[in-house]
């Protein structure tokens, strides 16, 4: 019984992520557009083009890569929509941008030199907006970083962008600062966190694994709604139930009744 | 359809054991560690390798012919932050077969169906944000996500009845690129 033991003492793991104070919420979708603005971004350190793959790498090495969430996020070109001058706010109130996407960019609307970028979202029901803007002002520290901190800089602002707040344990890629950080992967409460906002809330017992059953595909729910799906979990949890029951019981007559 | 789905596979279980019998019951307890290497541990980059969050589980083990088995188990495992009053736990289907390669070691395989479910007590939580501070959305209703691993594992006899075990679960297996496995890491009564 020591192990046992061993291990209620370390019963409580660390793990609190929170969510965007704007919205509290995911976009009600689990596939997202994100459009890069046509906004010069030399003042960044990189040209728009290269912001454009950055925002990519962002997506796919962080957000697109977790298992357990059921989130894509789709990069798309670079889009004739400007965002000089404007402000989060300003850009999410003219209705530039469409339902269910993220527009990014760089611009000079930063009043500090130390921050990097900022993401705002924006939710009206279940229509969702979210606005990302590095910081391309004269004094950004942004050309500063390195390929790989500008990398985890833009996943940070997608990380607002798709619904999440900060947590305040430091290595994790949502902590509100990446100085003195080597960040190249998720930690455990950004991932608890993006599942929590996009699960996979069908159960698939299986399905994509056994060809022998090819007919059943993965069913992809595009719904991300608040609702509690407790029957479908408590339907897979009693099968097994009755499963484990039936094996402890080894009824011949119970199972002749299956067969 | 998930539903329909979930009685096919059970039942195709249920009939593939019709004629076999149970060998023992297994209780098992150690730790669960999610997302080997591949989340962050550190500021310096470094990746989680070991941790310890509770793992326990029942099952049974099954005979099926020569030295095949087959050993369902549900097992739990439990993370509660106290603090801010946030918790997840995840509920295992583990279908796996075991294959007595000798007295003293199994290797085992099959997969494992994961019931997570996480939740807060809602509220907000203030956390540092840039140069000032801000009230972040705790978390709050819970929410249910459920994957499947591909189970790779092998188990050490330290008397007959007792033994340890180690259990890979490979998280999406189809795609290569973000591949990740969690690991199960337990010791083992025989009953
Ligand atoms: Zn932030």
């Amino acid at each position: 019984m020591r192990i046992l033991f061993f291990t209620l003492v370390f019963t409580f793991s660390l793990f609190a992520s929170t969510l965007n104070p704007n919205t509290g919420r995911g976009f009600a979708k689990n596939e997202i557009d994100v459009l890069v603005s046509l906004t010069d971004c030399t003042g960044a350190g990189f040209s728009t083009e290269t912001f454009r793959d950055l925002v990519e790498d962002a997506a796919d090495d962080y957000w697109n890569a977790v298992p357990t969430a059921d989130l894509k996020l789709n990069v798309k070109g670079i889009t004739n929509i400007d965002i000089t001058g404007q402000s989060h706010s300003d850009i999410l109130n003219s209705g530039l941008v469409a339902n269910n996407t993220i527009l990014a960019g760089c611009n000079e609307t930063f009043s500090s030199s130390t921050t990097l970028g900022g993401a705002v979202m924006k939710c009206n029901g279940d229509n969702c907006q979210a606005v990302l803007i590095i910081n391309a002002g004269s004094e950004s520290a942004m050309p500063d970083q390195d390929r790989n901190t500008q990398i985890a800089v833009i996943a940070h602002e997608l990380g607002h962008a798709i619904g999440l707040g900060h947590t305040e344990i430091s290595h994790n890629l949502m902590y509100y600062s990446v100085s003195g950080k080597t960040q190249t992967w998720l930690g455990q409460d950004d991932i608890d966190g993006v599942t929590y906002l996009y699960p996979y809330d069908e159960p698939a017992l299986g399905c994509d694994f056994l060809p022998i059953l090819g007919a059943m595909g993965t069913i992809q729910d595009n719904s991300n709604d608040d609702n509690d799906n407790f029957p479908g979990g408590f339907m897979a949890s009693a099968l097994f139930g009755v499963l484990l029951a039936g094996l402890a019981f080894n009824s011949r007559k119970l199972f002749k009744l299956f067969v | 359809m998930s539903l329909f789905k979930t009685i096919l596979i059970q039942a195709l279980i249920l009939t593939s054991l019709a004629n076999s019998a149970i060998a023992a019951h297994l209780v098992s307890a150690g730790t669960f560690v999610p997302y080997f290497g591949k989340s962050q541990s550190s500021d310096s980059g470094a990746t989680t390798k070991f941790e310890l969050t509770p793992y326990v589980s029942y099952g049974l083990q099954f005979h099926m012919f020569g030295a095949h088995y087959f050993v369902p188990e549900l097992g739990l495992a439990y993370y509660h932050e106290s603090a801010k009053k946030t918790r997840k736990r995840i509920l295992f289907y583990h279908y796996n077969f075991s294959y007595i390669l000798n007295p003293s070691f199994i290797i085992r395989y099959g997969f494992t169906t994961y019931w997570q479910r996480i939740s807060g007590d809602g509220g907000s939580i203030n956390l540092r944000n840039g140069d000032s501070y801000t009230d972040y959305t705790a978390l709050s209703s819970p929410r249910d996500s459920y994957y499947t691993t591909l189970d790779l594992g092998g188990e050490f006899f330290l008397k007959p009845n007792r033994s340890v075990r180690l259990d890979f679960n490979m998280m999406n297996a189809r795609d290569l690129e973000n591949r990740a496995f969690n690991y199960i890491l337990t010791y083992n009564w025989y009953l």
